[in-house]
């Protein structure tokens, strides 16, 4: 468990796919500047200021607990990703992908970032009014989502370690 | 004898697997549900978001990708009036985001953009979330109350005050103090409080929320950038959050080339 935990090949594409899933989420947040910044006509220099720049709305426009729960979920899923890619590319034929893997990491995303400020893929979808209304106002999904993904990495580890037993 | 021992050793554990995504479903329908039925049961009150009112629906959000037209409305007004740039800020004054923003990139905007006649800002209120009311209109309507007797530095005094005072959150101070802040800068409080106790600026809250929920304002703090008009109306670039002061400055600065 530990060789399989803390090996090269497990911790580098888990913290590689939840860098990503940290940037995206933090960019996600001024979707509509972004799209309009790096689709225009702007200098090369801006942009890439300006994306500099917007990350560090991770530390600015989030809560503790929101930033906390964020790097933990986006930790989960780079390691649920990581397994289910190990698991596609050892075994052929996988029929049935973990459901608690996608339903977590899609509700770290709608979860993730300010909940006052706007959820970032419900902002996208113009929906983040909606978790306003929720009693923790969006946080509870993230302890959802947090939930759905360690239970996930639970099975998906353990299912890794039990492949290899004959 | 064996096999079956095999394939009741496989079944049982996607028995447990089917038990678990079936649980995870319904926790999920629960929790959406649940946001629903709470969402609905808020329409009974004099709760205003985003502009809806029982008898006075609004247009839903848009969500624009492009530069959004916003008006600055007759809403206060910091810095010179002749600057290049405006920023219409729609804000909450019980949002922690908002005080965040208050309190770590506004005195540097102030400073760089505002002071030196580059940028000015209009600020214009939104209340997006259901619990920071009554207290977030009552600190709206009470700065407005300011602004009648002191105009719009007046308003930014005050402004400046509840920021300052507030902890946030929808309880983050009295009503009560809301004349006391009035005292303390100097204004004529028996006035003030009837201004107060009049609601006589609740619609021009509710037309700002109006305005913020076409413009595609989700949240709070959120803010147009733009080329200043002689009608107020700005195409403005949207920043959403409590943004770090680079941001504004990289944007700010592109725009004023």
């Amino acid at each position: 468990m530990i060789r399989l935990l803390f090996g090269r090949k497990f911790i580098i594409p888990t913290l590689v796919i939840a860098s990503l899933y940290l940037i995206t989420s933090t960019y996600l947040m001024n979707f509509r500047l972004l799209k309009m910044t790096l689709l225009g006509s702007f200098a090369l220099e801006y942009k890439a200021k300006l994306l500099v720049a917007l990350l560090g709305g991770m530390w600015t426009a989030m809560s503790g607990f929101g930033l906390v729960m964020l790097i933990i979920i986006a930790i989960l899923t780079g390691a649920n990703l990581t397994l289910i890619f190990k698991r596609v590319i050892d075994i052929r034929s996988f029929g049935k992908l973990n459901f608690f893997a996608s339903f977590g990491s899609a509700f770290g995303f709608i979860a993730s970032g300010c909940a006052a400020c706007g959820l970032p893929i419900l902002a996208l979808l113009g929906l983040s009014s909606s978790a306003i209304y929720l009693p923790f106002q969006g946080a509870e999904l993230s302890i959802i989502s947090f939930v759905l993904l360690a239970i996930s990495f639970y099975m998906m580890a353990r299912s890794e370690l039990k492949s290899k037993v004959c | 004898m064996q096999n079956n021992m095999q394939d009741k050793k496989v079944v049982e554990p996607l028995n447990k697997n089917l038990a678990m995504v079936c649980g995870t479903i319904i926790l999920v329908s629960l929790v959406i549900a649940g946001a629903v039925l709470y969402s609905n049961s808020n329409k009974g009150n004099n709760v205003v978001i985003n502009g809806n009112t029982p008898n006075n629906q609004q247009p839903q959000n848009q969500q624009p990708t492009g530069p959004v037209s916003v008006s600055s409305d007759d809403d206060p007004v910091l810095g010179d009036k002749n600057a290049p740039l405006t920023m219409i800020e729609f804000s909450d004054y019980e949002c922690p985001f908002c005080k965040r923003h208050f309190t770590d990139v506004y005195p540097q905007l102030k400073k760089d953009y505002i002071d030196t006649g580059k940028l000015k800002l209009v600020f214009r209120d939104f209340i997006a979330v259901p619990s920071h009311n009554p207290l977030a209109t009552s600190q709206a309507i009470a700065a407005s109350c300011a602004k009648d007797q002191g105009g719009d530095s007046m308003y930014f005094r005050y402004h400046d005050a509840i920021f300052t005072k507030t902890i946030s959150n929808g309880n983050g101070m009295a009503v009560s103090e809301l004349p006391a802040i009035a005292k303390s800068l100097g204004l004529n409080v028996s006035t003030f409080q009837g201004c107060l106790d009049s609601n006589k600026y609740k619609d021009e809250v509710t037309k700002d929320i109006a305005d913020a929920s076409k413009a595609g304002v989700n949240g709070t703090p959120s803010f147009f950038v733009g080329k200043s008009t002689s009608n107020g109306t700005i195409n403005g670039t949207i920043i959403v959050g409590a943004q770090p002061f680079a941001a504004f400055k990289v944007i700010i600065d592109e725009m004023l080339k």
